[in-house]
């Protein structure tokens, strides 16, 4: 491994005791960041910051408010030939009818071919300098917001394409669910990331990330999974007389969902009502009509039922088929008390489908449901090894106030907080309320604007990431067989 | 998909590759082994996954003088020399452009539904009164989303005044005027038992969200470490300095956005020190049932399509009646670079308005042109090559230098690929003459090089070792192909699993290597002294994109499997075609259902006639 762990590149920002509280086991200091400056010369000049994700890329301005472009993967002009409409290319069609296809890489690297991820990110990079950004690329420095568990061969080869065809100086790294958590004004909170090939729920606690995040196979592409058995079951049946099944291109397939996907609410009953049955015209290969309730029926089989394969125990899902409510809570229970207690009212939903209306809410719903239920001392005692929990005396006590007076009791405390720090004569009340909330944590949804404003927010205070890379050691690195990453990266 | 297609690959992605092959094939120390991967690599694989991304038309190449290599989009470096409106054609100044976000600001627009270009109508018959922005391709007209103006001048100003209003009931304020109205969602309701019973109030847009954000940690920082950052960010020092002080105003004013304030200020006075907190004012998620409600009214032709939504800003509209109007985006003209030697390759005018360029080393001036067309035109299509049948095809090699090459070519026997096409070049190994003067040729002067040998060559034969026609910069050869048969013919399995072919195996494609030698002068600086010839030489892969395997024995022709058809051929040809394309000379002709690709200028042999007719 020849990778740069030494030298100024990935030099820790200078600790403060007002930035960096003292680390707390189980708290990883890997791909946090700092709200740090520092009189770096590059600093004149705000970096630019691409967020690459399987599906989109999003590139802009430090300092803005929103990313001046967002490219679809799926867009064939990043696969095909040049000079020719291609539609018989190699990776345009893969698995057209079948599962998956429109991503940049997937989870399981055997089927992906990097190298073409790297031919893929130059093009789509190129596109947003030309087309969007309008800059010459070697000037600009750059952050990249990576999402969580992303693997590290495919960050190398992202890190690649872009120091090889592009030569920026230096390439920032920071990790997409702390700048959500930036971006949603908060410093501590559980972001539930639902994103193509996997949904992730990571707990951070003052800008840092704690423990492992918690995975889930049930995002994006499962999603479309169950539309696309939505959509032929209800041609075949309306048609039946037509033996072969239309193919649906992906690519429609996804406008259709960020169309008309919805999610139901926690509450509603199962059976649709009259109102629901309202019928919704769907376009061209498909041609049916579907009632409206139907079209909320993917959402709930894809995030909320307790399996999504079937099976012969369909009450007990696999390991990494947890329903998204169930995600969180396994994720909250897995981190020490302390930070359970702030994360647990600032839960933030990010991500492709969270795009779905209404499914934030019905996560948080569900989420607050099922901490009612089960309290934090499951009594099956299938403790997990790491946590630091104690076993008996539960934490903060959600438990034994379980039931209706739970939430106006917490809604209680939200208010006398407000009205604490809200009155001139007491500013010490309420700031000590502020910083280490009493009382009963409720369980709470907040909006993020997402890790690409949180990265640009943390750009236009100068801020930076504490993994830099430059280019010629990096590249150095990659030649001699090494990730190029620092070590534990 | 149009055939024939030719590509030309640029190697820029092998000397660019940096990465070490995998440790297990080099310590396999077999030679043989080594040998034959050699030899593989010396290949090149146009069904491979990267191949799509090394591929280019000739078109799209520049040529490196000083490397003398090709220059493929990828391995050039851009440099920007203006910025423009391609739509009224204005020059935008760089200092101007990132404030503007890269958009015009004058009257262009385009359309939110269609991306054409909007104009300016009048609403009125005498072209007065309010005017809308109307798009001529849709019928999208601005007054769909309730926006008039008054002048048909100056749209994006107008257009901004609009918006405030029509989108926010509370103009966007600046962030140094907050007041409580301005925050209207942010009090925490109990979202369980409640309805919001303040909900129509609009939520905060995503510019004065990030606002609200910047300031609030801007303010975090100036309160919580003044001596700790120093003078790093002067400007937020001040706004935080505001902020904290109108707390001493008192009420609730000033809580609505720096919510560290409240908090720290006491703190500052005690030890000049505090804790970061978070912002007071965040918002929770909210109740989408308005939003549900409109879905199930509006159905699928009320929402924006994805393209429609990530064309209208982050986070973009769900329903069609929130689209606006896209301000054009700026072009630029860009200078190129060679990424190696730094040379300039592309240099247009900075003018906008010409299409003149300084440099311009285009690689098609400097490797020679392939083009591809039927030796039989019409027989049969190009999308549906018959099967286990041999089609000839005529491949032309243009010269554009002014010295006589040497071409070689090589190509596989068979395709790579599970079905493989049989391949055969029948002459892989021939002259083409300079490209000196057409009208030397014309008129019959120009006889030492090129002129005495082209009749001679133009024999048209179609036997194995001879060119089939040749002119005075261009030589064209038979090259034949036998595609397989592929198993989806006769297995009636739909689904077929992993043995039925593909979209890519019905595609015939050949790579071909392309190897030029030739003599040319080096320019001597000084320009005196003995001229000095210098020998070079190209090696490139192209690849021949010749058609699309079709099904098997629709037409069974009674041609013979193998290289014995090129008399048949020519008789479907008729006489007349062969006559006159024996002395044909340059033409850009097409003839027949096949019009030949013509790269660059390529003059094809057979459908050669007419071209020289019209001449005459």
């Amino acid at each position: 491994m020849a990778t740069t762990t030494s030298g100024n590149s990935y030099r820790l920002p200078p600790r403060t005791s007002s930035l960096n509280p003292p680390l707390s086991p189980g708290i990883t200091p890997a791909r946090q960041a700092q709200l740090s400056s520092s009189s770096y010369s590059h600093h004149t000049e705000d970096p630019l910051i691409f967020e690459i994700g399987s599906r989109l890329l999003r590139a802009g301005f430090a300092g803005e408010s929103a990313p001046r472009c967002v490219l679809e993967w799926s867009n064939e002009v990043f696969w095909c030939r040049e000079g020719i409409v291609w539609t018989g290319g190699a990776s345009t069609t893969r698995d057209e009818d079948g599962r998956g296809g429109g991503e940049l890489w997937r989870g399981d690297l055997r089927s992906v071919e990097l190298g073409v991820v790297e031919d893929v990110v130059e093009r789509g990079v190129r596109m947003a300098y030309n087309k969007y950004l309008l800059l010459d690329s070697k000037l600009k420095r750059v952050m990249i917001v990576t999402p969580p568990l992303l693997p590290t061969a495919v960050l190398t080869s992202l890190l690649k394409s872009l120091f090889v065809h592009f030569q920026m100086p230096g390439i920032m790294l920071l990790s997409a669910p702390t700048m959500a958590t930036l971006s949603a004004g908060t410093r501590s909170a559980l972001v539930l990331d639902l994103g193509w090939e996997e949904s992730t729920a990571t707990a951070i606690y003052e800008l840092r990330p704690v423990g492992q995040p918690h995975r889930t196979r049930r995002a994006g592409r499962l999603l479309r999974d169950f539309w696309r058995d939505l959509l032929l079951t209800s041609t075949t049946t309306s048609s039946s007389s037509t033996p072969k099944k239309p193919k649906i291109p992906n690519t429609q397939l996804d406008d259709i969902i960020s169309r008309l996907a919805w999610c139901r609410k926690h509450t509603h009953p199962p059976t649709p009502t009259a109102d629901d049955s309202t019928p919704i015209a769907l376009p061209h290969p498909i041609s049916t009509r579907l009632p409206f309730s139907a079209l909320a029926d993917p959402t709930e089989k894809c995030f909320f039922a307790p399996t999504t394969v079937p099976s012969s125990s369909p009450d007990y899902p696999d390991d990494d088929d947890l329903a998204l409510p169930r995600l969180v809570y396994e994720a909250l229970r897995g981190v020490p008390v302390d930070v359970r207690a702030a994360c647990m009212q600032r839960i933030i939903i990010v991500g492709g489908a969270s795009q779905v209306v209404g499914l934030k809410r019905r996560i948080i719903d569900e989420v607050r449901l099922l901490v009612e239920r089960e309290g934090w001392h499951r009594p099956g005692g299938r403790r997990r090894s790491g946590a630091p929990q104690p076993p008996t005396p539960p934490p903060p006590p959600p438990e034994e106030e379980q039931g209706g007076q739970e939430k106006e009791v917490s809604y209680e405390w939200r208010q006398e907080d407000r009205g604490g720090a809200l009155s001139p004569g007491s500013p010490r009340g309420g700031l000590e309320k502020g910083l280490r909330p009493a009382g009963t944590p409720r369980v709470r949804g907040l909006e993020s604007m997402g890790a690409w404003v949180g990265a640009s927010l943390v750009a236009g205070m100068k801020g930076r990431g504490t993994v830099e890379l430059e280019r010629e050691k990096f590249l150095q690195a990659v030649a001699g067989g090494g990730t190029g990453l620092p070590v534990g990266y | 998909m149009v055939f024939p297609t030719i590509h030309i690959s640029c190697p820029c992605a092998d000397s660019i590759s940096i990465t070490p092959k995998p440790a297990k094939k080099k310590s396999r120390s077999h030679k043989a082994a080594e040998e034959e991967e050699s030899e593989e690599e010396e290949r090149f694989d146009p069904r491979s996954a990267r191949s799509n991304f090394s591929l280019f038309p000739l078109e799209s190449l520049l040529y490196c003088e000083d490397c003398n290599q090709i220059r493929c989009p990828r391995c050039v470096h851009d440099e920007i020399v203006c910025y423009f409106c391609p739509s009224c054609l204005f020059e935008v100044p760089s200092s101007a452009i990132k404030s503007d976000g890269n958009r015009c600001t004058r009257n262009c627009f385009s359309c939110p539904i269609c991306f054409a270009s909007l104009v300016v109508a009048s609403t009125r018959d005498d072209q007065s009164g309010p005017y809308v922005l109307l798009c001529p391709h849709c019928h999208w007209s601005s007054s769909e989303i309730g926006i008039e103006f008054e002048k048909p001048t100056s749209i994006t100003t107008q257009l901004a005044q609009k918006l405030k209003t029509v989108s926010t009931p509370s103009v966007t304020p600046a962030p140094s005027a907050p007041s409580d109205s301005y925050f209207p969602t942010i009090s925490i309701t109990p979202t369980i038992s409640l309805p919001p019973n303040d909900a129509p109030r609009a939520p905060p847009t995503t510019a004065e969200m990030y606002q609200r954000l910047k300031v609030h940690y801007a303010s975090q920082r100036a309160s919580t470490g003044t001596d700790e950052f120093g003078s790093s960010n002067a400007l937020s020092r001040l706004i935080g300095l505001y902020s904290s002080t109108s707390l001493t105003v008192g009420g609730p004013k000033p809580r609505s956005f720096s919510g560290g304030s409240g908090i720290s200020k006491p703190l500052i006075g005690r030890d000049r020190k505090s804790e970061w907190s978070e912002m007071d004012h965040t918002l929770e998620i909210q109740n989408e049932d308005t939003t549900i409600a409109q879905l199930r009214k509006q159905g699928f032709a009320g929402t924006t399509s994805t393209a429609q939504r990530l064309n209208q800003g982050v986070p973009g509209p769900l329903f069609t009646q929130d689209v606006r109007p896209l301000a054009v985006l700026l072009r630029t003209k860009r200078s190129k670079r060679c990424r190696a030697c730094r040379h300039i390759l592309v240099k247009p005018e900075s003018k906008v308005t010409t299409t003149r360029f300084r440099i311009k080393l285009v690689a098609m001036n400097y490797i020679p042109s392939l083009s591809i067309s039927r030796l039989d035109p019409g027989s049969v299509s190009y999308n549906s090559l018959t099967p286990l049948t041999t089609h000839q095809f005529l491949l032309t090699v243009t010269n554009p230098l002014f010295d006589a090459i040497n071409v070689t070519l090589a190509t596989p026997q068979r395709t790579p690929g599970r079905f493989g096409t049989t391949v055969t070049i029948l002459c892989p190994d021939f002259e083409v003459g300079a490209n000196s003067d057409i009208w030397d040729e014309a008129l019959g002067t120009g006889d030492a090089a090129t002129g005495g040998k082209n009749t001679r060559k133009g024999k048209k034969t179609g036997n194995t070792g001879t060119v089939w026609d040749a002119g005075r910069n261009w030589t064209t050869v038979v090259i034949e192909i036998v595609p397989p048969l592929l198993p989806s013919e006769y297995t009636t399995d739909e689904a077929g699993g992993k043995d039925s072919p593909t979209e890519d195996d019905y595609l015939v494609q050949v790579p071909v290597s392309v190897r030029v030698e030739y003599e040319t002068d080096v320019e001597r600086e000084d320009g005196l002294g003995k001229e000095v010839k210098e020998r070079r030489e190209h090696t490139y892969w192209s690849v021949l994109g010749l058609g699309r395997i079709g099904k098997f024995g629709a037409p069974t022709t009674p041609l013979a499997v193998g290289t014995g058809g090129p008399v048949d051929v020519l008789g479907a040809l008729g006489p007349s075609g062969v006559g006159l394309g024996r002395s044909s000379t340059y033409n850009v002709a097409k003839v027949g259902s096949s019009p030949p690709i013509v790269a660059g200028m390529v003059g094809m042999g057979v459908a050669g006639g007419l071209g020289k007719r019209n001449l005459k």
